[in-house]
């Protein structure tokens, strides 16, 4: 009895000592939201859980050449090329709105990208981070034949993806998307409307501003889809950072830029080296400042 | 017997740890901003949850606060400041424990601005600097106000800025510091 109390006292007196102890002990740490869990709105060419905050503006611009494999005619597929172009703003802090427009089949797209959860660290964290996309997507290009007057509806698609990733350390951040792909017309009646895939992300950062990062779809009715063999889409890149630009150059295997494009339509396959460089920019501006 | 003597130390200790516990003052609420000044960008930030306690007896005196609690005026750069430049996850917090140099307890009594130096470690970036900076201090009714305005150098807490954006962050940040304090009570607001 005596002996504890002693035990207890000489505690006590001794935190006295160490002030920034006894500090540490009072200001307990606070939840911190987990900041550049990926330095883009995109992991490459999937939608990352980052999105503009508040204010915020993106410019992103994405860029995809042609088959590396052509050699030095096309010089390696620098001749040939499909963009994509696009605004994102962040209206809130978790609700980010978008649009843009894609060359490779004259794509518009608008989206919205919800982040409702954010990972966290400290009392009562949260271990991940999860943005939901909704994404619509119509072909505004002609069809073949004049007299086939396809409507608006039968030229759309929609993309829903639930996108949930970690930050494991600093240097290492993962995603994982289950995706939804509907397209309301196909090309026969054997291709189903819709398409289920699930996506693997991964940011490998090595120096300050740089990092690896990798891709994969898996298509899981890939077989069941008429014409050209499809193949999932593999992407293998590195971020660059400078300022509010982040580039980044990759190389894959699918040549679309949109969901509906390079999930489920990329008929290029890294066993036969049917290669594609790209690159994405994207720039934010500050639209509005805090307060 | 060992009743009697537990009641002794007690009698013993209570007074003791009550004695040290009124000459602490707390904060868990102050005040910090500091500003990048460049001819291109003004980058600034606050931060409204720093801790600090003052021993008004031995003038000693200890910060701490978590980097990632700056709010900064552009959003973009409250990321870039985590991710780049202080690297919050490696090093989450900011500390600073030091003392007043000839401390003199009378002169915070006169309910009157008593300029103080003070001198201490300051960690940042995981880096411990010696630094020695003047400050007021000030007794208001049930309140001790604390005050200091001084500069550091990015490259003492090896922060860097690359080449790319050099003109755009200043090598020498003014910080202010406002601490509001209250006398301790432990299990403060529990």
């Amino acid at each position: 009895m005596f002996c504890l109390l002693l035990l207890a006292g000489f505690i006590r007196v001794s935190a006295q000592d160490d002030l920034l102890g006894m500090l540490d002990q009072e200001v307990k740490l606070a939840r911190v939201p987990v900041d550049a869990t990926f330095k883009s709105t995109r992991v490459i060419n999937c939608h990352s859980i980052e999105r503009m905050q508040k204010g915020d503006l993106e410019f992103h611009m994405g860029h995809r050449f042609g088959l590396l494999s052509s050699g030095f005619k096309d010089f390696f597929g620098l001749d040939e090329s499909g963009s994509h172009i696009s605004l994102e703003y962040g209206i809130t802090d978790w609700l980010e709105a978008g649009a843009g427009r894609a060359t490779i089949d004259e794509y518009v797209n608008g989206f919205l990208k919800l982040s409702p959860i954010r990972q966290s660290r400290g009392n009562k964290g949260i271990p991940v981070s999860v943005s939901f996309l909704a994404q619509t997507m119509m072909t505004t290009k002609d069809y073949p034949d004049p007299s086939w007057s396809v409507d608006a509806i039968h030229r759309t698609s929609y993309c829903m993806q639930m996108l949930v990733a970690r930050k494991f350390a600093p240097w290492l951040s993962l995603q994982l998307s289950p995706t939804w792909i509907h397209r309301n017309m196909v090309a026969t009646p054997q291709d189903p409307n819709g398409l289920f895939a699930l996506g693997f992300g991964g940011r490998l950062k090595f120096t300050q501003r740089t990092a690896l990062t990798c891709e994969y779809f898996w298509l899981k009715d890939r077989l069941l889809l008429t014409g050209a063999p499809r193949y999932n889409p593999l992407t293998i890149g590195v971020d660059i950072e400078t300022g509010s630009h982040v580039f980044q150059l990759f190389v894959t295997n699918a040549s679309a830029i949109l969901e509906n494009g390079y999930i489920a339509g990329t008929t290029d396959s890294w066993k036969k080296g049917e290669l594609h460089v790209g690159f994405n920019i994207s720039r934010v501006f500050t639209m509005m400042k805090k307060k | 017997m060992m009743k009697k003597l537990a009641i002794l130390f007690l009698l013993m200790v209570v007074p003791l740890v009550a004695s040290t516990q009124d000459t602490l003052w707390f904060t868990r609420s102050g005040h910090i901003y500091f500003i990048s000044h460049t001819d291109i960008i003004d980058i600034d930030a606050n931060h409204y949850q720093v801790g600090s306690f003052f021993n008004t007896r031995s003038g000693e005196l200890v910060f701490t606060l978590l980097m990632k609690s700056f709010q900064f005026t552009l959003p973009l750069a409250e990321e870039h400041f985590n991710e780049n430049y202080v690297e919050s996850e490696k090093y989450p917090k900011s500390t600073f424990k030091g003392k007043i140099t000839g401390y003199d307890p009378d002169k915070l009594l006169s309910n009157a601005d008593y300029p103080v130096e003070v001198e201490g470690d300051l960690t940042i970036h995981g880096v411990t600097a010696r630094v020695k900076e003047k400050g007021i201090i000030r007794k208001n009714g049930d309140e001790i106000r604390a005050t200091s305005r001084f500069n550091i150098l990015l490259d003492t807490y090896r922060i860097k800025v690359p080449n790319i954006v050099a003109d755009r962050v200043a090598t020498v940040i003014p910080i202010d510091v406002e601490m509001v304090y209250k006398l301790y009570q432990k299990k403060e607001g529990k």
